[in-house]
């Protein structure tokens, strides 16, 4: 097809046009530089059925950025997120991660809710850091990840115990389980069922069931058989009202249980009236220690209403040990291979020993001056000690929380192992 | 079991609604319309948005909505039916007379799909609406039959809509001539059939029909702006159960999708309950469509109601 005249020519230009790419990169990468910033990424579900975690998770995220920039920034550098939507599908996430690090060219992430598995692939390879503010089921634990892969909240083995015991405390005899047909909904289902049963409770009958359905009437008749006391219900808010309204309204089943993935107002208002009052459920966090209190208090003043759903403290934390790392691993290491930098340091800043850091601008502030100093940390975050462990799980605490006056209000925090 | 029948008869009726359009547009302007599900989404959140500006006219008959969700579902579709016709008079005629093939237009289609879902996502957000919070409690019938007010409502508004199509259909000049065009395009334009006004009025029906079935959809369940997307599936297959064309093929081929989806994976559970075999079939609710249209399509591949492949 081409002519022997045409193609040096063609390749003459191809290699100048590369040539001067290359040079714009350089320029382009010299200019970030100079201005001293470093971006993180976080991959959220901004739609689809976790949209209302993903917008509070966004708000922690972007206070946690405020608060490190106000404290100074990681080696004097301005922080900044780039946000990238996961739209609670996997599919979708994927491509947010492989943006993320392709085009972003983040070297750490805040994120995904869940499906770290689906994330990892593609991030741990290229040496950038996740760190999942809610992805809860056993076997994140033990991902191929090259240690790449962290989270700031514990895991469903401990959730699912609490959870089944709180169902054998509350009264109830013989429940059933609806879960979503993922490996959160499994996963947590199955932990939830054993604990149950360990405490003397049955579990008659148990189903999972697809997001996006128009009727779930089929599997709540089937698990209503037997007359439960309660149906614990382990979903996510968008599809869980659709099955909570259904159940009422056919009469089906008036005492519900909940995890994480469904603490959200959303469904008390989506289910409107008061047949949710008094209803129980599990979800992350809420130590009581001066972290969270202050953390609340700061959202509160940024925001103007307290958060509406469990996990934009833990993606919170998520960023601040990112930025505490990143000071600890310095200026070179971070420019040779600003993953692995992150990586490296994630645990010598969050775990003891070290002076204790709490989530506050001040504390940030006395962070970087005690990291510049060559002194050890020890981050207390706002949704528990965060403690990394060698697969990068941390143990936070479980909270009992309770549907009061149309509102969801703690009642107590369990710390399990 | 009868209520499960009842519930799938009442989902049921909600696909074979938008079924209809899709099946006209399929055959008279050949294409497959991937957009349709979007404008389902799109007709019910603006019924949603003059819903939120009439306010409350009270209610009748037990219903958990009133007079003005019946006002707001009105002017939605004449709003709706602007949109069509301009959809088509600025993006489907430019592509028709350009003589593009039907997988181009369909793949146009998709992108339209993909605009439509993001302007609702621009001008509603993410977040899941109701058109109204109040639970309806079901009320009780023998056999076991439990139906909302809602879902009466819902199953007799769309036989009436279903038979004034029908009679649309066969007693007028122009659903004649829609009807000829669905059959055997060439002869139908060789005829004299102002194709134009056909086309018009193909989009007409589609548009009232869609914006009706997104309405009740949302009485139903809930709104989002993914849930049209996700209808697709039902209402392809029941296009493609019915055959393509068929006016009776979509409503009989949304009947039995609604119904075994609420009712197949029950019944097979029963099945392997008496067998003593532990599994959950719950899990495969997601696969009954697909097997059906794979079985149907084997055993009759032009679909129930669908006629041979014609000779062109």
């Amino acid at each position: 097809m081409f002519s022997s005249t045409f193609c040096p020519r063609n390749k003459m230009k191809a290699v100048l046009g590369v040539a001067i790419l290359t040079l714009a990169f350089v320029f382009v990468s010299a200019a970030a530089l100079a201005q001293d910033e470093i971006t993180i990424g976080s991959l959220l579900p901004m739609s689809g059925d976790l949209a209302p975690y993903g917008k509070c998770v966004q708000q922690g995220v972007n206070l946690a950025v405020k608060h490190i920039n106000e404290a100074g920034g990681p080696l004097g550098m301005k922080l900044k997120a780039v946000f990238r939507d996961s739209q609670t599908d996997p599919t979708a996430l994927r491509d947010g991660a492989e943006k993320l690090v392709n085009v972003d060219k983040v070297p750490a992430i805040v994120g995904p809710m869940i499906r770290s598995d689906v994330a990892t692939p593609v991030t741990a390879p290229n040496h950038v850091v996740i760190i999942s503010p809610s992805n809860t089921p056993t076997w994140v634990t033990t991902l191929k990840d090259d240690d790449f892969t962290f989270r700031t909240t514990a895991s469903d083995a401990i959730q699912g115990k609490v959870l089944g015991e709180l169902a054998w405390e509350l009264g109830y005899k013989k429940a059933a389980i609806l879960y979503i047909n993922d490996p959160y909904g499994g996963g947590l289902a199955e932990s939830c069922k054993e604990w149950f049963e360990k405490s003397g409770g049955k579990v008659l009958g148990q189903a999972s069931y697809d997001p996006g359905k128009a009727s779930y009437k089929m599997q709540l008749k089937e698990l209503a058989k037997g007359a439960p006391d309660a149906l614990i219900l382990i979903g996510y808010p968008e599809s869980g009202t659709v099955i909570i309204r259904q159940a009422l309204s056919e009469g089906l089943f008036d005492q519900f249980l909940f995890p994480d993935g469904m603490q959200s107002q959303q469904i008390i208002d989506s289910v409107g009236g008061d047949h949710l009052e008094g209803m129980h459920g599990t979800g992350p966090g809420a130590a009581d220690n001066p972290s969270y209190k202050n953390y609340l208090a700061e959202f509160q003043k940024a925001y103007g209403t307290k958060p509406s759903t469990a996990y934009s403290e833990n993606a919170y934390d998520g960023v601040v040990v990112i930025a505490l790392a990143m000071q600890a691993a310095g200026k070179n290491a971070l420019k040779a291979d600003p993953g692995r930098a992150i990586r490296d340091k994630l645990r010598e800043v969050a775990n003891p020993p070290g002076e204790k850091i709490n989530a506050s601008v001040e504390d940030f502030q006395k962070a970087f001056k005690l990291l510049a100093d060559g002194k050890a940390i020890d981050y207390e975050g706002a949704a528990g000690s965060i403690d990394f462990d060698e697969y990068g799980d941390t143990i936070t605490p479980i909270l009992i929380w309770k549907i009061e006056n149309r509102q969801i209000v703690p009642v107590r925090s369990v710390i399990a192992e | 079991m009868a209520d499960l029948l009842a519930s799938g008869i009442i989902y049921g009726s909600i696909i074979a609604l938008g079924a209809i359009g899709l099946t006209l547009i399929s055959s008279i302007l050949n294409f497959f319309n991937f957009a349709y599900g979007d404008l389902f989404s799109l007709g019910a959140f603006i019924t949603f948005f003059f819903l939120g500006l009439l306010g409350d006219w009270g209610t009748f008959f037990n219903l958990s909505f009133g007079w003005s969700l019946v006002a707001a579902t009105l002017l939605s579709i004449l709003v709706m039916l602007v949109i069509v016709l301009l959809i088509d008079r600025f993006y489907f005629k430019p592509l028709r007379y350009l003589g593009a093939p039907p997988l181009f237009t369909s793949l146009a289609s998709l992108g339209l799909a993909f605009i439509l879902r993001a302007v609702i996502n621009i001008a509603w957000g993410p977040e899941v609406r109701y058109y109204s919070n109040a639970i309806q409690i079901a009320k009780k019938f023998s056999f076991g039959i439990r139906v909302k007010p809602d879902e009466f409502f819902i199953a007799v508004c769309t036989f009436v809509l279903v038979f004034l199509v029908y009679l649309f259909l066969k007693k007028t000049r122009t659903g004649k001539a829609m009807r000829a065009m669905s059959d055997n395009p060439v002869l139908a334009k060789a005829s004299g059939i102002e194709t134009g006004k056909v086309i018009m009025w193909t989009w007409i029906i589609a548009g009232t029909l869609i914006t009706i079935a997104g309405t009740f959809y949302g009485i139903q369940v809930q709104l989002r702006p993914i849930m049209g997307w996700h209808f697709l599936i039902p209402l392809f297959v029941a296009v493609i159960m019915g055959g393509v064309g068929s006016f009776w093929g979509a409503l009989v081929g949304g009947m039995v999708i609604g119904i075994s989806e609420e009712m197949i994976t029950g019944t097979v559970q029963n099945i392997l309950y008496s067998l003593q075999i532990d599994a959950d079939m719950s899990v495969y609710k997601p696969a009954v469509a697909f097997v059906l249209v794979v079985v149907i399509l084997l055993v009759r591949p032009h679909g129930i109601f669908g006629k041979k492949e014609r000779g062109t």
